[in-house]
């Protein structure tokens, strides 16, 4: 549990099933509330429309796309983000490296990290 | 004549004599009646023949009628006729003590007293030459980089095979040709010249300069090219080694490691959040044992399917067979599967050997797999909609069973077969539990897009 992610909303876009599962779970397990998990861009554009998260966990690459330019629309609304990876460091293009990021597997620890980050930075703009 | 003279003469004869004995080259005196008179000492070792097997003997008599060869006989007669010297007249042909020999013959005459006339003959042995040369054609053209030799004013000299094979250039528009102007002077590169006007120059050798230029024809190449200067023929040496095949296969490489380390560590992350979700729903650790290692069985059959394929896809027919067959159920006369071939690609094949992993393990515990009198159909469909787009229907029945009470609570094998299936896939899928039968529709788009698939429809 983390004071800063208590009662947040946090939504997770992720395109593998299972892998979206665990990431509800561990957003769960740090006392935030999700959105989704939504596999598609689309989706997540609703859900961000409907539920008005305060964050959000994502996956870089969806199959065939990446999650770049949503991800720079939700930063412009206030929204803190995360990208979760399966690569190596140096596959995220430069234009996002200052964006928190995490490799899977995540752990709940640096998932609350990267979050609370992420939000404390977002809102000190 | 004064005795002057004669003392002149005397020395001139000593020191032509002096010189004929001396010289390393062959000759032979002949006559104009075709008889030999001598050779020098350089003849008769060169001939491997003593002076008295030699002397006085007509040309036919000797070597086996070498020096009655048609063509130097007729040298013989033109000399004596004209007076005029002649140059190399070519032999080509097996030496009694000598083995095969090329030579070059030129024919002078001599003048003796007046008007009788010697031929004088010089011979030159080419045999180790022209063998020489030959070698050095043959390794030339054996050598699989491309080779090519250039002379002090970087002109072409020679090309090997190789070269042409790998620039599609002929022997023709190539020799003789200042290489910056080969093939449309594809080859006059910044690089090319800086190699062979300074770098040559002042080291003598270049060592796998890597080239990168776009060559008519060929597209993109990466060259090695390494040179060499030959100094006592003032010519150059040029080999070049096309490494771009190298190069591509090794980043190919490179990827399928990266890929394959990625979906090895999407594997692992898989079987951790099934180990984890199975867990979430299981009651007991056998249940849970139970199920775990079913769902990464299944996993695996369908890895196994995609790696004997050798193929990216996957006929929906052999999923189902695949997963009824881990239960014996494949072959059982309750059990009944049609439809049409349908191929799925490789996330399709996977989402739906998961849910179809679950329904089947359903029906083996409690269902139409479970119980006598049970009966299982699996049949499908495919419908084209809106222009291209298939739609595969789905139907999983289980019908003469009794399924006492609905499962109170919704586990892991529902929730994907629910949710898990439209959220890979898109579509709909709907699992319900009646008194008698269980039913499961799935329906989803075949075009392969998958749940992720960037919503790209005009809005």
């Amino acid at each position: 549990m983390s004071l800063l992610l208590a009662n947040r909303r946090v939504l997770v876009l992720e395109d593998e099933y299972l892998a979206a599962l665990e990431m509800r779970d561990a957003v769960e397990r740090l006392g935030a509330s999700v959105v989704g998990p939504v596999g598609r861009l689309s989706d997540a554009e609703r859900a961000v429309q409907r539920d008005l998260p305060d964050a959000a966990v994502l996956d870089v690459k969806l199959n065939g796309d990446t999650s770049y330019v949503f991800a720079d629309s939700l930063v412009a609304r206030g929204t803190a983000v995360v990208f979760v990876t399966g690569y190596a460091r140096d596959s995220i293009a430069p234009s996002h490296r200052h964006v928190p990021r995490l490799v899977k597997p995540v752990t709940d620890r640096d998932l609350g990290r990267a979050l609370e980050q992420a939000i404390q930075s977002t809102a000190l703009r | 004549m004064d005795d002057g003279d004669d003392q002149i003469d005397g020395v001139r004869h000593s020191i032509f004599r002096a010189v004929f004995r001396a010289m390393q080259q062959p000759f032979l005196l002949v006559g104009g009646d075709g008889r030999i008179r001598f050779g020098n000492p350089a003849f008769y070792r060169h001939f491997r023949a003593e002076p008295r097997e030699i002397d006085g003997r007509l040309l036919s008599e000797v070597h086996d009628g070498l020096w009655q060869e048609a063509g130097i006989a007729a040298l013989h007669e033109r000399v004596l006729a004209t007076g005029a010297p002649e140059d190399g007249y070519r032999v080509d042909r097996l030496i009694p003590r000598l083995g095969h020999r090329v030579m070059r013959i030129s024919a002078d005459p001599v003048e003796v007293s007046g008007e009788a006339r010697d031929v004088l003959l010089a011979i030159t042995d080419l045999t180790v030459q022209e063998a020489q040369l030959e070698f050095e054609e043959k390794l030339i053209d054996a050598v699989r980089e491309g080779l090519i030799i250039l002379n002090a004013d970087l002109r072409v000299q020679r090309a090997n095979l190789s070269f042409y094979e790998m620039f599609g250039v002929r022997r023709e528009e190539t020799e003789n040709q200042l290489i910056y102007d080969l093939g449309n002077r594809q080859w006059d590169i910044p690089e090319l010249r800086h190699l062979l006007h300074e770098v040559i120059p002042q080291n003598d050798s270049f060592d796998d300069y890597e080239v990168v230029h776009e060559f008519e024809g060929l597209g993109e190449r990466i060259m090695f090219l390494n040179g060499r200067r030959i100094d006592h023929l003032d010519m150059i040496l040029l080999a070049i080694r096309d490494v771009t095949d190298e190069r591509r296969a090794a980043k190919r490489q490179e990827m399928l490691r990266g890929e394959l380390q990625h979906r090895v560590k999407n594997i692992l992350n898989n079987v951790q959040a099934l180990l984890r979700q199975t867990r979430r729903s299981s009651d007991t650790m056998d249940g849970f044992v139970d199920a775990f290692g079913g769902r990464i069985q299944s996993l695996s059959r369908v890895q196994d399917l995609f790696v004997r394929g050798e193929s990216r896809t996957v006929d929906l027919r052999d999923l189902v067979t695949l997963e009824l067959d881990s239960r014996g159920a494949a072959d059982n006369a309750n059990v009944d599967v049609t439809g049409p071939p349908v191929t799925l690609d490789a996330r399709q094949a996977q989402a739906l050997a998961m849910a179809l992993h679950e329904l089947a393990t359903n029906a083996g515990k409690y269902g139409a797999l479970a119980q006598r009198g049970g009966r299982l159909t699996v049949q499908w469909r495919t419908e084209t909609t809106d222009g291209a787009d298939q739609q595969l229907r789905l139907a999983w029945l289980e019908t003469g069973v009794s399924i006492g009470s609905v499962p109170a609570r919704r586990g892991f094998g529902c929730e994907l077969i629910e949710e898990g299936l439209p959220f890979m896939l898109g579509g709909t899928s709907e699992l319900t539990f009646e008194e008698d039968a269980v039913r499961c529709h799935i329906a989803f788009s075949l075009r392969g897009e998958g749940s992720a698939a960037p919503d790209r429809s005009p809005s």
